[in-house]
């Protein structure tokens, strides 16, 4: 094409205005040069003129002519498709809608669920060579879990050993409250060591970054480095943040740099703002806290393989806590994790449910396409007729294929920025669905230029999908029986649109059954016995610890709080407990009981709880035996503690009798069994029931500052939980608040993944489902005006209307049933996927598939019946003269 | 095949390349002008030739529009020429078989 060699004027060229104009003076042009030269010649002015023009020839035929050679520039021919495609979406306003809405349902739940699986799958730390990292973490047998931190010692003499890593880095994360100019925020911190900033590769965007001297120095430095985002929005970015003095928890540290720009610390779930060297000397202070001192990071050396680094640490690791600790068992192993998203990843927890959402909202979308791709093949078989009467006239047949293709395009070009709109609507809705879950994600899941193109790569090519069939049909469009004016089409043309329905109906019903199976799973999970009553149950989640109040004045202060609390009007019952049940957290203890041999080499442990007494009146859990503690005995001396443990505890330890017995915990500490509890869910829902054993909260020496204040009242959840506050404020009102909530919506929050499900895949599947009536009703109201005259000629003959109904029933329920035949395997598969995410529901639960299958048929029958009721009442003469 | 042949001789405007194709033929090929620029914008959009607005070289306030020849083009003009000698060879042996006998 000519104007590919001329690229600096291919954009003029693009106006057929600008071709005429070029034309005209190009003309003018001849004609002057021509009259200069016929001047010369001694002729005059008018007459050269003249002799110009006739020398030239007739000036508007040449110019059509021309016209007539330069070719339509393909944008010219877009324009004219567009302007065309966009006429004939006005014209059918109806159709035009449920494509778009369709369209930007679908495209909008694929746009957030995509972001989220990005953020949570796929995404890794923004730091080079991110998927060589890998986090340590080591087996703990005894207490059936794995230590995700290690003490200081271990880090420092890992480092000197050669395993198969680069470096090792730790990390530990804390929140701090950060004090400036007589401001004080609450901010995500990180305690790291020197070597942080180096391994991970980050560099300062400002100042320096932390170095191995600076752990060195210990707490004497005070140093700290914030992050870019903090430099920007607290700091306005100025450079004299360098070397500036803040208060980090009341005491001073100085900034010493800010990392680069969208590094935001080494979990990428968590954005933290602000880096502080650890030190041994931190470690010194806190020595004999088990939780250790930091999670370990490390970088693989290249060509290093995750199995081999973690076999070389199993024999290195094991021989430096034999030298320095801490103490583990010879069975404990260490463990690799996949690193590349930093510590805290929410992978685990989320990434199979977020893929399984991906394919849902995919299959929606499919749904979605194949919905518009039977409408518009009912559409162009009705478009038959104009598009072989175009033929008939001469446009190519790619011309027709184009145009017909635009107009797909164009819908799912608007579906799609709809969709994109939805879609940062629904990633909003997600996060506040998730609630506290989403927190750290909230950073990760914006849209960006990228998540756009994978909207616009979505829509283009859900465009192409349902749009290039229709096309296909209209450019073999055969010109005869429109030029003629006959009834177009044999049945068979037919056949593929009932098809495309039919794999509608097959999808809905996978989808469906998949929405019934989580469904169940949360049904199943709030059905289970908990072991205790939550109803009217309202909880205070107080923590003392970044307060004044310590040791005698905290339990002061918890005293009087359940005091205040007990005298409430609505009060039946209060206390305090350590731990609240089914938040997901607890703590476990080893156990010595004498005479009980533990079947395996492991020392036997059992979860523990610290609770005032009413705890179990408050809770509605049964006493079973003996008694509930007094308030005299939390401040006795008495060297044996009395323990109340629960029925599990009593059958496993003591064959159900235990009332009265001794035991050992903790590693020593005498105590005595004074009560028997029913069992109760502990941490999980669907935990196995598992041994508890009660401590009175009160003793000599040490109290807890971490306390939950729990009250069953006879009010409602708002007034209990206003009631909470009040009480909190008429104390100390400076005392901050950790939570104030209900037991029940504290269940609720644990269920908030099996719920986000349930929710989802149900309104997935109602879309679906949606669709899939439309697209049945749409293609069997097309079948009805097609066969119009055939109606007419059976009830001129004497056909009973009971039988046209029928006659278009068994139409539809032909491919209603091949749909479900189809969508049966698929929905077991389906169900298979998901198996692990469900509870008490078989993955090919007969029930479910039956409710899916009988609510897809009643959809469907309703989606059938007024296209056949209305064939059934065609009057014979109308439609005999219908054509 | 003309306006190509004249186009090698370097850039032309309309009117150059009609009174040129008018005078090489000494008159004898006496063109319409105007059929000139059909055919100009045919062969531009076959891309032989390409097309720019250009002040003239005597009088530079004026501008014309120049037609140069591009690669494709100077490759068509020499596969036309040979074909075109093989048809006026082809019509003289017939023509005049004796005097190649």
């Amino acid at each position: 094409m000519s104007w590919r060699q001329m690229p600096d004027r291919w954009l003029l060229r693009l106006s057929r205005k600008h071709r005429e104009e070029d034309l005209e003076r190009e003309l003018r042009c001849h004609l002057d040069t021509e009259a200069e030269e016929q001047r010369e010649t001694g002729v005059s002015n008018d007459e050269a003129r003249y002799a110009a023009q006739r020398a030239l020839g007739n000036t508007t035929l040449i110019k059509e002519d021309t016209r007539a050679m330069w070719e339509w520039s393909s944008m010219e021919r877009l324009w004219q498709d567009l302007r065309y495609a966009a006429r004939m979406m006005a014209r059918r306003p109806v159709f035009t809608a449920i494509a778009v809405l369709s369209l930007a349902i679908a495209l909008g739940a694929n746009t957030a669920v995509f972001s989220f699986a990005r953020a949570v799958v796929f995404k890794s730390l923004p730091v080079p060579g991110a998927d060589r990292l890998v986090i340590l973490r080591q087996r703990n047998e005894t207490f059936h879990m794995e230590n995700c931190c290690f003490p200081y010692p271990f880090f420092a003499e890992l480092r000197k050993q050669d395993t198969g890593f680069e470096d090792v880095l730790a990390v530990n994360p804390t929140e701090v409250k950060l004090t400036d100019a007589g401001q004080t925020e609450k901010l995500q911190a990180e305690i790291v060591s020197g070597n942080y900033f180096q391994m991970l590769g980050v560099r300062p965007a400002a100042g320096r970054l932390l170095s191995e001297g600076d752990e060195q120095a210990g707490g004497a430095s005070h140093v700290c480095v914030i992050s870019y985002r903090l430099w920007q929005e607290r700091f306005g970015g100025k450079p004299d943040v360098i070397g500036r003095r803040v208060l980090l928890n009341a005491e001073p540290f100085q900034i010493v740099g800010v990392s680069e720009a969208g590094f935001l610390g080494a979990a990428l779930h968590e954005p933290h703002d602000l880096q502080i060297p650890g030190s041994a000397a931190a470690y010194n202070q806190e020595a004999g806290d088990a939780s250790g001192w930091g999670q370990l990071v490390a970088r693989l050396k290249p060509g290093v393989s995750l199995q081999q680094a973690q076999a070389r640490l199993n024999v290195i690791g094991k021989q430096v806590e034999r030298v320095v600790g801490p103490k583990m068992s010879e069975y404990d192993d260490f463990l690799l994790r996949d690193g590349s998203q930093g510590i805290d990843s929410k992978k685990e927890q989320f990434g199979k449910p977020l893929l399984l959402l991906l394919l849902l909202v995919a299959v929606v979308l499919l749904v979605a396409c194949a919905n518009l791709a039977a409408l518009l093949l009912v559409r162009s078989v009705e478009r038959m007729r104009e598009a072989g009467m175009r033929v008939a006239l001469g446009a190519s047949r790619p011309a027709l294929f184009r145009q017909f293709l635009v107009e797909s395009l164009l819908l799912s070009v608007t579906g799609g920025l709809a969709g994109w709109l939805l879609g940062r609507v629904l990633i909003q809705a997600l996060l506040d669905l998730l609630g506290p879950q989403g927190d750290g994600l909230e950073l990760q899941v914006q849209p960006d230029e990228r998540l756009f193109l994978f909207s616009a790569a979505a829509a283009l090519l859900a465009g192409l999908v349902f749009g290039i069939l229709p096309a296909w049909r209209a450019a073999h469009a055969d010109p005869m029986p429109a030029v003629h004016g006959t009834p177009t089409g044999s049945g068979r043309k037919w056949l593929v649109s009932r098809f495309i329905v039919a794999g509608q109906v097959a999808l809905s019903l996978a989808l469906l059954f998949s929405a019934g199976l989580f469904a169940q799973t949360l049904r199943n999970l709030r059905a289970i016995d908990l072991g205790f009553h939550p109803e009217n149950v309202s909880l205070l989640h107080i923590d003392l610890s970044g307060t004044t109040y310590r040791d005698q004045r905290a339990a002061n202060y918890f005293d009087e709080l359940l005091r205040r609390a007990r005298q409430l009007p609505d009060t039946r019952a209060a206390s305090l407990a350590q731990i609240s049940v089914l938040s997901g957290s607890m703590e476990m203890i080893t156990v010595e009981i004498p005479g009980y041999v533990s079947p395996s080499h492991l020392t036997p442990t059992t979860y523990f709880n610290t609770i005032s007494n009413g705890y179990f009146r408050t809770l509605g859990i049964a006493l079973l035996a003996g008694r509930d503690f007094t308030a005299a005995e939390s401040n006795s001396d008495n060297n044996e503690v009395a323990v109340i443990v629960n029925e599990q505890f009593a059958r496993e330890f003591f064959a159900g009798d235990a009332l009265g017995k001794p035991l050992l915990y903790g590693g020593g500490i005498k105590a005595r069994v004074v009560g028997i509890a029913g069992t109760a869910k502990f941490m999980l829902l669907k935990e196995i029931p598992h041994s508890v054993m009660y401590l009175p909260v009160t003793r000599k020496n040490y109290f807890p500052q971490d306390l939950f204040l729990q009250v069953r009242s006879t009010g409602t959840p708002a007034m209990a939980i206003s009631e909470l506050r009040a009480l909190h404020q008429s104390l100390d009102p400076r005392v901050p608040i950790e939570t104030v909530a209900t037991m029940e919506m504290q269940i609720d929050h644990a269920l908030s993944r099996e719920r986000l499900l349930a929710f989802l895949s149900t309104s997935l599947a109602l879309v679906a489902v949606a669709l899939a009536a439309i697209g049945l009703y749409g293609v069997l109201s097309f079948s009805v005006a097609r066969r119009m005259r055939e109606i007419g000629i059976r009830m001129a003959v004497g056909a009973e209307r009971r039988r046209i109904l029928n006659l278009f029933l068994r139409e539809s329920t032909w491919v209603v049933l091949g749909g479900i035949a189809l969508g049966t395997p698929l929905a077991f598969l389906s169900g298979k996927l998901a198996s692990s995410l469900l509870y008490g529901v078989r993955p090919q639960d007969i029930g479910a598939a039956l409710l899916a299958t009988t609510l897809l048929i009643g959809v469907a029958l309703a989606a059938t019946a007024i296209p056949a009721w209305r064939a059934s009442r065609v009057d014979p003469i109308v439609a005999l003269r219908h054509e | 095949m003309l306006i190509l042949r004249t186009l090698r001789f370097g850039p032309a405007h309309g009117h150059q390349i009609a009174k040129h194709i008018q005078r090489t033929t000494e008159d004898l090929l006496q063109v319409e002008h105007g059929s000139l620029y059909p055919a100009l914008h045919r062969l531009e959009r076959k891309g032989w030739i390409a097309a720019k607005w250009e002040p003239a070289a005597k009088d530079l306030k004026r501008e014309f529009k120049y037609y140069r020849l591009t690669a494709p083009g100077k490759k068509q003009l020499v596969a036309e020429e040979s074909k075109w000698k093989q048809m006026t060879g082809a019509i003289a042996r017939v023509m005049w078989p004796v005097e190649e006998g």
